[in-house]
């Protein structure tokens, strides 16, 4: 190693005893060390000298292009998102179901046979009989004496 | 879409607010490595950018300390490498298609360095460094990284950071020896 490349690292503070304390002696004694260290620490600061002017309209630009492609966070979304479609499909198909169950077993069927039996009623009791439609048939009304 | 500074800031690493803090606190730092790497405003503007999406991807798994820093800075160097591949194969396309060099992005004498302001000398003979020298000196002089820290982020050893970093500079004091 060219043992100049201490030079660079001194300007960085890189370079540990015992070697650190050589290199300055070296330094002290020899001008032309000197000189390529100073020159150095004059690029060293040169390159913390220039800045890169725009940086601040650029982060907004950035931030601004960055919301406009990335979705929010979903730990921020609400809790219900993530489920809440297919619980409301599901829920949506199972009250549908039990609806058109419910709407085909309670129609009567025409000329079907129902359960028939035999009830004692006070007299002068009435009771309209409608035919179609109930679900009890009324065969035989006989009313007692009042 | 709703914009991130709608949502409430809770803390929570996944969080948009989380997301705004890191990006508030570090884009300043990967913006400045970039531009000084790549010499273009607007490729930087975009390594940076994707940076940051390969980041909100990836958040739930990423460290939030300093281990952070380190996976981003690894991300735009190594973006910036592969902007800058592709942009020397464009070049060499075109020199191939026209038969003669085509115009490089940053000067090709020392004499233009001369007469600009020190900002654009630093940055134009910083592009003139090969790339393997410019990310260490980079690296070196915005992030500060000791040499260790360095050769671990590149996989070279620590000697070796020493040893581009002085070659690095030797270079650059040839090419601003007129304006420093």
């Amino acid at each position: 190693m060219n043992p100049k490349m201490l030079i660079s690292a001194h300007v960085d503070h890189e370079v540990e005893a015992p070697w650190k304390d050589r290199l300055e002696e070296l330094l002290e004694t020899h001008p032309e060390w000197r000189e390529e260290e100073a020159l150095h620490r004059k690029v060293k600061n040169a390159l913390a000298a220039a800045e890169v002017s725009g940086e601040a309209q650029s982060q907004a630009a950035v931030w601004s292009r960055l919301q406009a492609s990335l979705s929010p966070p979903e730990a921020v979304r609400s809790p219900f998102v993530w489920w809440s479609y297919p619980a409301a499909a599901a829920v949506l198909a199972l009250v549908l179901g039990a609806g058109f169950w419910l709407g085909s077993h309670s129609a009567p069927v025409a000329g079907a046979s129902v359960a028939e039996i035999q009830v004692e009623v006070p007299g002068g009791f009435n009771l309209q009989l409608s035919g179609e439609g109930q679900l009890l048939k009324v065969s035989t009304l006989q009313g007692g004496a009042p | 879409m709703k914009s991130f500074l709608l949502f409430s800031i809770t803390g929570d690493a996944n969080s948009a607010g989380t997301f705004q803090r890191v990006y508030e606190a570090w884009f300043p730092l990967l913006f400045r490595i970039v531009y000084r790497m790549v010499g273009k405003r607007e490729a930087a503007e975009e390594i940076v950018q994707e940076a940051f999406i390969k980041y909100y991807e990836r958040r739930e798994q990423l460290p939030t300390d300093d281990g952070l820093k380190y996976w981003l800075i690894r991300v735009v160097r190594n973006l910036a490498l592969n902007y800058e591949k592709r942009r020397g194969r464009e070049r060499r396309a075109l020199e191939r298609v026209f038969h003669e060099p085509a115009p490089r992005s940053q000067p090709a004498a020392l004499e233009t360095l001369v007469s600009a302001e020190l900002t654009e000398d630093v940055q134009a003979a910083l592009l003139r460094l090969p790339t393997k020298l410019r990310e260490v000196l980079v690296l070196k002089e915005y992030t500060g990284f000791a040499y260790a820290e360095i050769g671990k982020m590149l996989s070279i050893t620590e000697g070796n950071v020493k040893v581009r970093v002085f070659r690095a500079r030797t270079q650059l004091a040839k090419l601003l020896k007129e304006v420093l």
